[in-house]
């Protein structure tokens, strides 16, 4: 791993040259490699940090034979309580007490192994042998402990930076179920998935992508269950990463997904544990970014982001309802507003009497096009609800009754548009929030759009046709390889059970065979043979 | 684990099957059944099941023996290579008309249902573009828009079918119970013809996974046009009469015509139904596209079908939009029927001819 | 790369279709018409009347109750020419999908209707369940009519003929285009409900007789009645009975189950229509409730009188249809080529002259099973 790396594009050396000073140009000042002497290699590194304020070189003496040492961290990445009892203390006190009770005095050559196996009172050192490694290390909150006549340096873990409480998921909000959700802290993530499953085969394994904002990454998956090739699929794709910053999970997740042309998300975004969790045990992998309160897990399929978790901790009939809902809704919230353009402008004869000259009245001083009439209304909920989202809480509501009750019926009465249209405007959009994913939401909320327009073209046909192009495109889609529309294409029957329908518990006794999990039963496969009883 | 083609299911077998053969013709089956066939018509119709069941039975046993082949290839390797070229052309000829003749009956009879003024050309350009897009994404695409939307237009068919049962009376049926054999036969040629495309067989079954294209899910697959067809049948002459049956032209939209939807925010079932049949026209055209296509690249032993498709689209257009009037479409339908069938006759022949010469290409393919 | 090519292309193919919108037709710019009127005028040319909606009186919020129809005369030789000249009355598209009713005038109904059918029949417009009937009078007088329980005549008549026909017996069941279709292809005749139209007030009384397609004469509902028994085509109603004084005086009897079967039987080219007839039945009202016999007597007493009551309706229906307009408008052809396919292709011709001889077998068994809440 290098610090800095060469530049591939030749015009930036042009711009770097032209302006000075230049960007960054320790690398060719600094021998990267590390010498015996303190104050060499502290020299080193005042070369990269000597400029950055935050940066802490400590140079202290120790022992009795004052053999010069420094430490360097990065202030507020550490806890100072740690670095002052058990580094600083140690080093500079309890160290000439234990010359003095062992009567020896430290010498230069040894001080290094003394010091690593007697005076710091921390549980996770590490040693680093380049200024590269070590560099990372103290950017990453460590303390870096530089002792002389020694060619390596020690890493002392004094990490400790303000982080967020573990708090209540935010877009995944559940009525039943633990309320714990991701934070920013990777550790923290895994000790949650850790604390949901002990199973011993679940591995975690981390690794740093970006090339200067060097974000742990981790992913993990469960020994046992999860496809190999799935994992290798996993490792080569994540590897392809290769940009300078990965501030979110949905960094990673466009670097790798399967299809860049698509709305539809394919892979699934959660904050909670208990998500993640279950899918792991399914055969999934999840991807863990530092930072980042999110978690990926792949592959996806469409049906997983009609399903909250409740669905599962509420008894199945309530579950399967809800299921049945959320599926019944998302239709609704595609196509209903390209039904209507199309009813309303080429086949009134679909529409009972009573209802057709009921909304002919209510349109006869509309000055636009039912089409037309319809996009302004969409477009106006979607700005209403982008605005709604962005603004503080308190705001928020107020832009919501601004929109929904003054606008809505402003409109009415000024004769733009017909009370029926914002009838069917807000169901619609009411439709669209009920599914639980928030990506798979928006989706659906702009696939509208194209199905309006060719309903204005083509009327029922042209939704018809759009119908057609959806489907096409969804069979298409692969996410990891796998089939995105399974189970309904192609139809795994196995899978059915947990589709739409939500069927018992002791139905679902097989994981889901469509992400070829190695081991396929989760239990046995007839519980009530060897209990004897139902 | 990550496979880039995965062999067809068996479900996607007998979805692709049933999907090709349950086409445009569904609306107007009825009428050609009783016109064709008069009193014979319910029998003529579960006739012509059972002979398409037959030659796709033998389609299959054929297509089996030469694994990985396609008919175009097996038919070189079993007649030889002149005669077995030219029997692929006229294949490919058969598969561009089947093309277009579903394309033209959709886009006449949609704009006679519900696009009055649009031009004929839009509609079929629409068309024929949304069976491009699917053709191009390949026969696992395919099989999957099959597997996924024969469900709906089975539905849909049994909805028209359940739902119109007020209006059935047994005795307008009683005529077409006890029918004259004679004329059965007469009409079966032309009731065969509404159960074209199920010639797909020949070209799919290297795609399908061993032991999934077997002789049951063969007949599934015919099984489930022919069932439904039997009951369109029973449906159209009970609600109408027989007479009036051959006058309709599209009784199946007739049939819709007199349900009345059932709830409060939709009237007209037979718009509902329109839409869904166009599901079902669909998946003809775009199947029938695809083989046309997947034929044309094997006959020059070329890998890229993509190419083909956009070669074969302007030809599949350009005559589809020939036939000037409603007799040229009959006419053409005709012959492609005749045509057809003579394939069909020919590959039981070919069968016979494979049984009792040929030598088993099971294992080195 | 491909994918990418089809796809920008589709776009691109149907920005050039959004120029196009043919069949668009903003719903507020349909002109709906709800009810369709033919007459006949002196010159033998016809008179139709188009009765459109206007659409301010169906909003939501109702003001003061203002006129919901208005109703337009054309004079032409044909429906389609006036549906061309609609074009000549207001600035929407005429809508005939809406179309609930379809009149016939009397005088235009006794010169024949075949002319107007293959219009009624062909244009996609108009459904099969479209209901048809026959003005007592002219038809613009039925859809003039302003009826106070729903915005149009034609509504009003359309919900009485296909929902009221259900439940009392004295409505002509068959009032749709389909029933005419069916038999118009077939070559027989048919029969549709009468329309009595006042001021304010629409009212079915009837059917009218067509043979060969004109009107010959009207049933009244009683033997309407007699008609429905012929065809089958009774489920439930109420059935009345005349009986002495001392007997109860007048009897309603509320059918609930009423199964008819109708076969046609040939014997030595002789044919003979076997009806059978079963009612289950209550007591829905008596005329001198303080009969003095025991009630098994009695029920069986009112059963029987019930069955001679319908024998002699639907005697009188048959005779009156047969004998004295000789016109088949019970369907029974249908039965005939049902279950004599054979005999029906010899003499299927001769249907009219057959039908003269052909005689009505009944069978009726009436069962009443309860009584109400006092004993009878």
């Amino acid at each position: 791993m290098k610090i800095t790396k060469k530049d591939r594009n030749p015009k930036n050396r042009e711009v770097m040259e032209e302006n000075d000073p230049p960007q960054l140009k320790a690398e060719e000042k600094v021998d990267v490699t590390l010498s015996n002497s303190t104050e060499e290699n502290l020299e080193k590194f005042k070369a990269f940090l000597g400029d950055s304020s935050d940066a802490v070189f400590r140079e202290f003496r120790l022992g009795s034979q004052g053999i010069p040492c420094a430490l360097v961290f990065i202030d507020g990445l550490v806890n100072s309580d740690v670095i002052n009892k058990n580094i600083l203390k140690s080093l500079m006190y309890e160290i000439t007490v234990l010359e003095r009770a062992r009567n020896e005095s430290i010498q230069v050559e040894s001080a290094y192994d003394f010091i690593k196996q007697n005076a710091v009172a921390v549980g996770e050192i590490a040693e680093a042998s380049t200024l590269d490694k070590c560099m990372l290390m103290v950017m990453s909150g460590e303390v870096a402990l530089i002792v002389e006549g020694s060619e390596k340096i020690l890493i002392v873990n004094a990490r400790g930076w303000p982080a967020r409480d573990v708090s209540e998921p935010v877009t995944e909000g559940s009525v039943r179920g633990p309320k714990d959700a991701f934070t920013e802290t990777l550790r923290v993530n895994t000790a949650l998935l850790r604390r949901k499953c002990k199973d011993p085969n679940m591995v975690i394994k981390t690794i740093q992508l970006g090339r200067r904002s060097k974000t742990d990454v981790s992913y993990v998956y469960v020994k046992g269950i999860t496809d190999p090739g799935l994992i290798e699929e996993v490792e080569k794709r994540l590897n392809q990463v290769d940009v300078d910053e990965i501030m979110e999970t949905g960094q990673i997740e466009q670097w790798i997904q399967d299809s860049t042309l698509s709305p539809f998300p394919q892979v699934q975004l959660t904050e909670r544990p208990d998500t993640t969790v279950s899918n792991l045990l399914e055969g999934r992998v999840a991807i863990l970014v530092d930072n980042s309160p999110f978690a990926i897990i792949v592959p996806a399929g469409l049906y997983q982001f009609f399903q909250a978790p409740e669905d599962y901790y509420d008894r199945w009939i309530i579950g399967s309802f809800l299921r049945f809902l959320r599926w019944s809704a998302s239709l609704l919230a595609a196509f209903v507003p390209a039904l209507y353009i199309a009813v309303i402008t080429y086949h009134p004869s679909f529409l009972p009497t009573p209802l057709a000259l009921a909304i002919a009245a209510n349109r006869v001083n509309i000055p636009f096009p039912a089409f037309v009439e319809a996009f302004l209304m969409e477009v106006t909920i979607e700005l209403l609800r982008e605005s709604g989202a962005r603004l503080p809480k308190a705001i928020g509501q107020t832009i919501g009754i601004v929109g929904g009750i003054v606008i809505g019926d402003a409109a009415v009465r000024a004769g733009i548009t017909s009370p029926s249209m914002v009838l069917l405007v807000a169901i619609t959009a009411i439709a669209s929030f009920v599914i639980p994913t928030y990506s798979a939401g928006i989706a659906l909320r702009l696939i509208r759009f194209p199905l309006m327009i060719l309903a204005a073209i083509l009327g029922l046909y042209g939704v018809a046709l759009g119908f057609i192009l959806l489907n096409i495109h969804l069979v298409s889609l692969k996410s990891f390889g796998f089939d995105y529309m399974t189970p309904q294409a192609p139809v795994v029957p196995q899978d059915t059970r947990d589709w739409i329908l939500r069927l018992p518990r002791n139905l679902l006794w097989r994981r889901p065979i469509s992400v070829h999990p190695v081991d396929i039963d989760r239990m046995d496969q007839d519980p009530y043979k060897e209990n004897g009883n139902g | 684990m990550v496979k880039k083609h995965d062999k067809l299911g068996g479900l996607q077998y007998i979805s692709l099957i049933s999907t090709t053969i349950l086409g445009v013709i569904v609306i107007s089956l009825p009428k050609i059944a009783a016109e064709s066939a008069q009193e014979g018509a319910l029998l003529s119709t579960f006739l012509a099941g059972v002979l398409v069941a037959i030659f796709a039975v033998s389609m299959n046993i054929l297509g089996r023996r030469f694994q990985k082949k396609t008919v175009i290839e097996y038919l070189v390797s079993l007649l030889g290579k002149p005669l077995g070229k030219f029997l692929g052309v006229i294949l490919i000829i058969y598969f561009m008309f089947s093309t277009s003749l579903v394309l033209r009956g959709f886009s006449d009879a949609l704009k006679g249902l519900l696009l009055h003024s649009t031009p004929l050309e839009v509609i079929m350009v629409s068309m024929l573009f949304t069976a491009v897009y699917l053709s191009l994404n390949g026969i696992n695409a395919i099989a999957k828009i099959s597997e996924l939307f024969l469900p709906i237009i089975i539905l849909s068919l049994i909805l028209v079918i359940g739902l119109s049962i007020n209006s059935f009376s047994y005795v307008r049926l009683r005529p077409v119970l006890f029918p004259p054999l004679w004329r059965t036969v007469k009409g079966m040629p032309n009731v065969i013809t509404a159960f074209l495309g199920y010639e797909i067989i020949l070209l799919i079954i290297p795609f399908v996974e061993r032991k999934k294209a077997d002789i049951p899910r063969t007949l599934i697959g015919i099984a489930i046009p022919t069932v439904l067809y039997i009951l369109l049948v029973i449906m159209a002459v009970g609600a109408f009469g027989l007479r009036p049956s051959q006058q309709i032209n599209y009784p199946t939209i007739a049939l819709a015509r007199i349900i009345n939807f059932p709830g409060a925010f939709a009237d007209r079932f037979d718009i509902f139904f329109v839409i869904l049949w166009i599901l079902a026209a669909f998946t003809s055209v775009a199947n029938l596209l695809y083989i046309s296509s997947l034929s044309t690249v094997r006959l020059f032993g070329l890998r890229n079908y993509q190419t083909f498709i956009y070669i074969l689209t302007p030809i599949v257009y350009m005559l589809a939009i020939l036939p000037q009037d409603l007799p040229e479409i009959r006419k053409v339908n005709t012959y492609v029927g005749y045509l057809g069938a003579g394939i069909s006759m020919l590959v039981v022949g070919l069968l016979i001819f494979a049984l009792v010469f040929g030598k088993k290409e099971h294992e080195n393919g | 790369m491909v994918r990418k090519g089809i796809l920008t292309s589709l776009i691109a193919l149907s920005t050039i279709f959004a120029v196009g919108c043919w069949d668009r037709v903003e719903i507020e710019k349909n002109a709906f018409i709800l009810g369709l009127g033919i007459d006949l005028e002196e010159d033998n040319s016809l008179n139709i009347t188009y009765q459109v909606a206007l659409l301010d009186s169906f909003k939501g919020e109702k003001g003061e109750k203002s006129k919901s129809t208005q109703q337009i005369s054309i004079k032409s030789n044909s429906l389609s020419e006036s549906r061309d000249a609609l074009l000549k009355h207001f600035g929407d598209t005429p809508n005939l999908s809406h179309c609930k009713l379809i009149v016939f005038g009397e005088e235009y109904a006794r010169n024949g209707i075949k002319s107007s059918l293959d219009y009624l029949f062909r244009e996609p417009d108009i459904r099969r369940i479209t209901s048809v009937c026959v003005a007592k009078g002219r038809a613009k007088e039925v859809l003039d009519s302003e009826p106070q329980t729903a915005p149009s005549s034609a509504m009003v008549i359309d919900q009485i003929v296909t929902q009221n026909s259900a439940n009392n017996s004295g409505i002509f069941p068959f009032p749709d285009i389909g029933y005419l279709h069916r038999n118009f292809i077939r070559e027989s005749d048919v029969a549709l409900v009468g329309i009595n139209a006042g001021k304010d007030t629409v009212e079915v009384s009837g059917a009218g007789i067509f043979k060969d397609y004109k009107l010959v004469g009207w049933f009244s509902d009683s033997e309407v009645i007699g008609q429905r028994f012929i065809l089958g085509e009774v489920h439930k109603g109420l059935l009345t009975a005349d009986l002495s004084y001392e007997m109860g005086d007048r009897l309603t009897l509320n059918a609930y189950n009423i199964n008819v079967r109708t076969i046609p039987k040939i014997k030595d080219g002789k044919i003979k229509i076997e009806t059978k007839v079963f009612i289950e039945g209550d007591i829905n009202e008596v005329g001198n409730p303080t009969t003095k016999l025991d009630t098994k007597t009695l029920l069986e007493f009112w059963g029987k009188a019930v069955e001679n009551k319908i024998r002699d309706t639907v005697d009188a229906a048959y005779k009156k249809g047969r004998d004295t307009y000789g016109v088949d408008c019970f369907e029974i052809d249908e039965k005939i080529e049902g279950y004599y396919p054979k005999f029906w292709k010899e003499h299927g011709k001769e249907w009219n002259e057959l039908f003269k001889t052909a005689d009505l077998d009944l069978e009726i068994k009436v069962k009443i099973r309860r009584v109400g809440l006092i004993e009878p």
